[in-house]
């Protein structure tokens, strides 16, 4: 027959309880608006009964557990969206600045262009004396100049992207260094079979991090351990043992900006396709392009004039020349000194003698209409068997561009990798957005269900504290009868 | 599904973002006056604008050389003009002297005005346009002509000079513009040229009785023919730069409006969407207010 006292004890156990589910509430309210927080709920059960006679006496409640409300499926299709958004967020951040370099409107390169092809017919106007050649020189000058700030632009959005990315590889070491130490504080709570509910939080928010940057799968041992892999490769990056150091880290070699893992002895590049790192590379490799198209244009115009203007380099004095190396790129491209400081070796006429002959500036005006071949490595071997040394014309490639549309096609590549790039995001936004309102419906805080919940323990709280003053007058009777 | 603050205030700010970012747009689009201001705002009609700013720049260039061409060429047709008058002047003379009534003294007074004739010749020939002689042929800084010391018309280099200055008025198109120093020379292209018959007829009338003038009338009726031929033919390239720069400019107008619609806000049209586009944001900031407040906390 149950006594007084462990009723007492029953009365008890229901007051710890249900001071233990307000605590868990307010931590719940405390915790709202707490990066990577899910929501916390106590979990009751009866407590084990005792056999009196042929009937059971139940004796309260218990205290099972506190759980955390996690789903952990929609965590990893959430750090695989946050990898494929990173690959976009990442690019455009890249491609948003080759944008600015490659500007179209009138302080771009193909103003530039047209202003020379421009003061090339100036001077066929008005072959004689050094005005004509000031204004082609100036021109001249003003095209080589934006080449070359062009290619440095390049240059130092290249150098920049490629610290970028070998900040985030340390990130990406840093932050897995984080989460097996959090891994091993995880398993030791979890040894003594308690869970580790804030700890897990705290973990669940560097991988949100590592996931942006790298796309990673995760998978859980019974002791709430990780092992990483990364899915793009199938490299394990993390594995479940909190103590061994990763076996493979990844790193950069800065010379080539390829990304790969480390063994410890050796470096093997790998292609990512997903996430920031993955993003910024692909971004990297595409501004590369840009600036190969951007030589090849240096390279064709130098050419081109050249040839026209010195006959195939056979007499007189050519107006551009290599700054360094051995080849026209956007970064070598020059004009000759010799020009620069004798501005009447511009030959204007078919034999540069005479003073009103303009035809070979008109010849080289002319130049911007013409058809070239798409490839620039067959150009000088086209020149060859296309020029007419009379008529200093080039005979047309119908199947090639011309220079303006070399310009052209680099902008409007620019343009729609980035455009591509942005489509994507917002794609991306969006289906993260619904992937995240769908994990806050069901780790989020509701402070109206928290309120709710809070307003409940509390009654029962004083329900509970019914009961023990209920005990008390039953007591006081007890004590009574023995007076 | 669960709907909590936090879901609540992040799809507030998630649409109050959207609609600030196309505000931001059209701002954008207001201020700058374009509707494409980067590549990635529509890649293909960049590329359009870009080859539509190439060709009106290079329109803009042929318009300079045709107007330029067009003064020179007015320039050509009066000198011309001037050379016609002086043959026909000589042509008046030597049928005079033909007659045979006049005496040594008449017509050495013919003679000296035949002089007066060839120096005027070479003068127009020497006429200059922006400082560069018309009929000079590519030796555009030396004046071409000159009347020696036997008073007759000569290059002054000795030669003559077939250069022709080519200009272009159009994509790929050229049209020489000027008459060089051969073709002024001897304009009929006969084995006789304008400085043989008036040498000719200056030395006939230092004799009393000239002989052959009427074969220097039928010469210089040919050369007449010839400079006439050039007249024609400048006029005909003044009309051809006329008609070239009328297309020209039509061209360049067509050109600019069509850039003016890929590239062009329609102001009325953005100021309204942006007038709209404010009101949804005012409307939503303060559909916020309603939303974000109330808890239950409110109500307890």
């Amino acid at each position: 027959m149950p006594g007084i006292f462990s009723t007492y004890n029953t009365a008890l156990k229901g007051l710890r309880s249900n001071s233990l589910a307000t605590q868990t509430a307010s931590n719940n309210i405390a915790n709202a608006d707490t990066k990577g927080y899910s929501r916390q709920r106590v979990i009751l059960s009866e407590s084990a009964p005792y056999n009196f006679a042929n009937f059971q006496i139940g004796t309260g409640v218990d205290v099972n557990n506190i759980e955390r409300i996690r789903d952990k499926y929609l965590d990893s299709q959430l750090w695989h969206e946050y990898a494929n958004h990173g690959t976009y967020a990442a690019a455009q951040a890249v491609l948003e600045q080759s944008e600015i370099i490659f500007a179209f409107d009138d302080t771009g390169l193909n103003a530039a262009m047209d202003a020379m092809w421009n003061a090339w017919s100036d001077l066929a106007e008005s072959p004689e004396g050094t005005n004509g050649r000031t204004i082609v020189l100036q021109a001249t000058k003003t095209f080589t100049d934006m080449m070359n700030q062009m290619s440095n632009q390049i240059d130092t959005l290249d150098a920049d992207t490629l610290n970028l990315i070998a900040s985030k590889v340390d990130k990406v070491n840093s932050l897995i260094g984080d989460i097996q130490l959090l891994s091993d504080q995880i398993y030791k709570t979890s040894l003594k079979g308690v869970d580790a509910n804030d700890l897990e939080d705290q973990r669940g928010v560097l991988l949100d991090e590592l996931s942006a940057l790298v796309n990673i799968s995760v998978e859980y041992d019974e002791f709430s351990r990780i092992k990483i892999t990364e899915s793009d490769t199938g490299t394990e990056i993390l594995g479940f043992n909190t103590k061994t150091p990763p076996a493979y880290k990844l790193s950069i070699d800065i010379s080539t900006g390829e990304v790969g893992y480390d063994d410890g002895t050796d470096f093997t590049a790998v292609d990512l396709k997903n996430g920031e790192i993955a993003g910024n590379l692909k971004a990297l490799s595409q501004v590369r392009k840009y600036k190969d198209s951007l030589d090849d244009l240096a390279f064709t115009v130098a050419t081109i004039v050249n040839y026209v203007l010195t006959d195939g380099n056979t007499t007189g004095t050519p107006i551009f020349t290599i700054s360094s190396g051995s080849e026209f790129t956007a970064e070598t491209i020059q004009v000759n000194p010799l020009i620069e400081s004798n501005v009447s070796l511009i030959r204007a006429g078919l034999t540069g003698t005479v003073a009103g002959d303009g035809s070979r500036a008109l010849a080289i005006s002319q130049l911007s209409e013409t058809r070239l071949p798409i490839d620039v490595s067959t150009l000088e071997l086209y020149l060859a068997g296309n020029y007419n040394a009379a008529t200093m014309k080039i005979e047309p490639d119908q199947t090639g561009r011309t220079m303006g549309d070399i310009y052209e096609d680099i902008v409007s590549i620019v343009g729609s990798d980035l455009n591509r790039v942005n489509t994507g995001l917002i794609t991306e936004e969006a289906l993260i957005a619904k992937l995240e309102a769908r994990e806050e419906s069901i780790s989020g805080v509701s402070i109206d269900e928290e309120t709710v919940n809070l307003i409940k323990f509390a009654d029962l709280y004083a329900a509970n504290a019914k009961v023990i003053s209920t005990l008390t007058e039953m007591m006081d009777t007890v004590l009574n009868m023995v007076r | 599904m669960r709907v909590t603050n936090k879901s609540l205030t992040r799809n507030f700010l998630t649409n109050l973002n959207r609609n600030l970012q196309a505000m931001q747009k059209t701002q954008n689009h207001l201020s700058s006056f374009k509707e494409i201001s980067r590549p990635s705002d529509d890649p293909f009609q960049v590329s359009r604008i870009m080859s539509l700013n190439s060709s009106i720049s290079k329109n803009d260039k042929y318009l300079s050389n045709i107007k330029h061409s067009i003064g020179w060429l007015d320039a050509t047709d009066d000198a011309l003009q001037g050379v016609v008058g002086a043959v026909q002047r000589a042509q008046e003379l030597t049928m005079k002297a033909a007659n045979g009534t006049y005496s040594e003294t008449e017509l050495y007074s013919i003679r000296e005005e035949i002089i007066q004739l060839t120096e005027e010749i070479a003068q127009f020939g020497n006429t200059s346009y922006e400082g560069r002689y018309l009929f000079a042929g590519y030796d555009t800084i030396n004046a071409p002509f000159d009347v020696d010391g036997t008073n007759t018309l000569v290059y002054s280099s000795g030669s003559s000079d077939t250069g022709i200055i080519y200009t272009e008025i159009s994509p790929g198109v050229t049209v020489g513009i000027n008459i060089n120093s051969e073709r002024f020379f001897n304009p009929s292209n006969s084995t006789v040229s304008i400085s043989d018959t008036l040498h000719e007829i200056y030395n006939a009338l230092g004799t009393p009785t000239p002989a052959n003038l009427d074969t220097r009338i039928e010469e210089l009726n040919q050369h007449l023919d010839g400079y006439l031929s050039l007249l024609s033919e400048v006029g005909a390239k003044v009309n051809r730069m006329e008609a070239a720069k009328e297309k020209n400019e039509t061209d360049t107008l067509n050109l600019t409006e069509l850039l003016s619609s890929i590239e062009d806000i329609d102001i009325a049209e953005k100021s309204i969407e942006y007038k709209s586009m404010t009101a949804v944001y005012e409307a939503t900031l303060s559909a916020g207010a309603y939303i974000l407040q109330p808890t239950l906390l409110d109500y307890l």
